[in-house]
């Protein structure tokens, strides 16, 4: 089924209500991201505090079980984005990150382009101690943040020179026949900050 | 939209401006989320492999939402 934009959450519900969870939710599975750049870049659209384990498996997949209750938690669920990371190829687009294994839990920029860490805890931190860091940093984020405009978010970045290369092809469907329409052009080879 | 369905579906995002289909506002006339800063919005799995995994886990179906982070490729944005 294909849900418009309208009535979208009453059919939800309705769906719910015939395929209700078989397992507990408080233990549903940890998100993640392809990379760190589309991490960075989801957790600026969303403006939410963004944490970054960085280990290899080995070394994460403890923290990646124990963090589901954590990230589950009716204080923090809906509140953060979680992103695993085994190298940090991408280490430089967020300040104060550290090489070593570890979470930090990281500001993602205006444009989602960088990021800085507002804390550092080791990949062995309890559960307890983790949920506390993540409620500073919400706080923090919350109050020292200033909420987005749709509209003068994307003129600035247009004024600025932003271009976020994705994967996907730009534009729209406005005329809905299946295809981008191409208007305007291409704005690829503007200078200015560029997120590749 | 964001935070109505926390604990019932599951939402899956994937990257590719969406929010403007056929015959939907333009970025000029949009303003901000109604959702205040550090408030819970959708849980969301960016990920195909981690999301099905959750639904095969908890049962609960998937809401498909193709969305991208970018408008006119300007990043950061619904």
């Amino acid at each position: 089924m294909v849900l418009g934009r309208f009535g979208a959450a009453s059919r939800m519900r309705e769906f719910a209500a015939i395929y209700p969870a078989k397992e507990s939710t408080a233990q549903a599975l940890v998100p993640d991201f392809f990379s760190l750049r589309q991490a960075l870049n989801v957790a600026s659209a969303d403006q939410r505090v963004l944490v970054v384990i960085h280990g290899s498996d080995d070394q994460t997949k403890p923290l990646r079980e124990s963090l589901q209750a954590v990230c589950n938690d009716p204080s923090l669920i809906g509140r953060f984005h979680y992103d695993f990371e085994k190298s940090l190829k991408e280490q430089k687009t967020i300040r104060g990150l550290k090489a070593a294994a570890g979470i930090a839990i990281v500001r993602s920029d205006e444009f989602g382009l960088n990021g800085d860490v507002m804390a550092h805890l080791p990949l062995d931190a309890e559960p307890a101690t983790i949920k506390r860091a993540l409620l500073t940093a919400n706080k923090e984020y919350a109050r020292t943040t200033e909420q987005k405009v749709y509209s003068s978010h994307v003129a600035k970045g247009t004024q600025l020179g932003v271009y976020f290369e994705g994967n996907v092809e730009y534009g729209e469907d406005r005329d809905g026949d299946g295809e981008i329409d191409h208007r305007g052009g291409s704005r690829g080879q503007r200078s200015g900050q560029r997120g590749r | 939209m964001k935070n109505a369905f926390l604990t019932t579906m599951l939402a899956l995002v994937v990257t590719g401006c969406s929010a403007f289909g056929q015959g939907g506002p333009r970025p000029q006339n949009l303003g901000a989320s109604d959702l205040p800063l550090g408030e819970p919005g959708i849980h969301w799995y960016t990920r195909w492999d981690t999301a099905q995994a959750e639904a095969k886990r908890s049962g609960r179906p998937i809401m498909f939402v193709a969305a991208a982070t970018q408008c006119h490729g300007v990043s950061g944005v619904f």
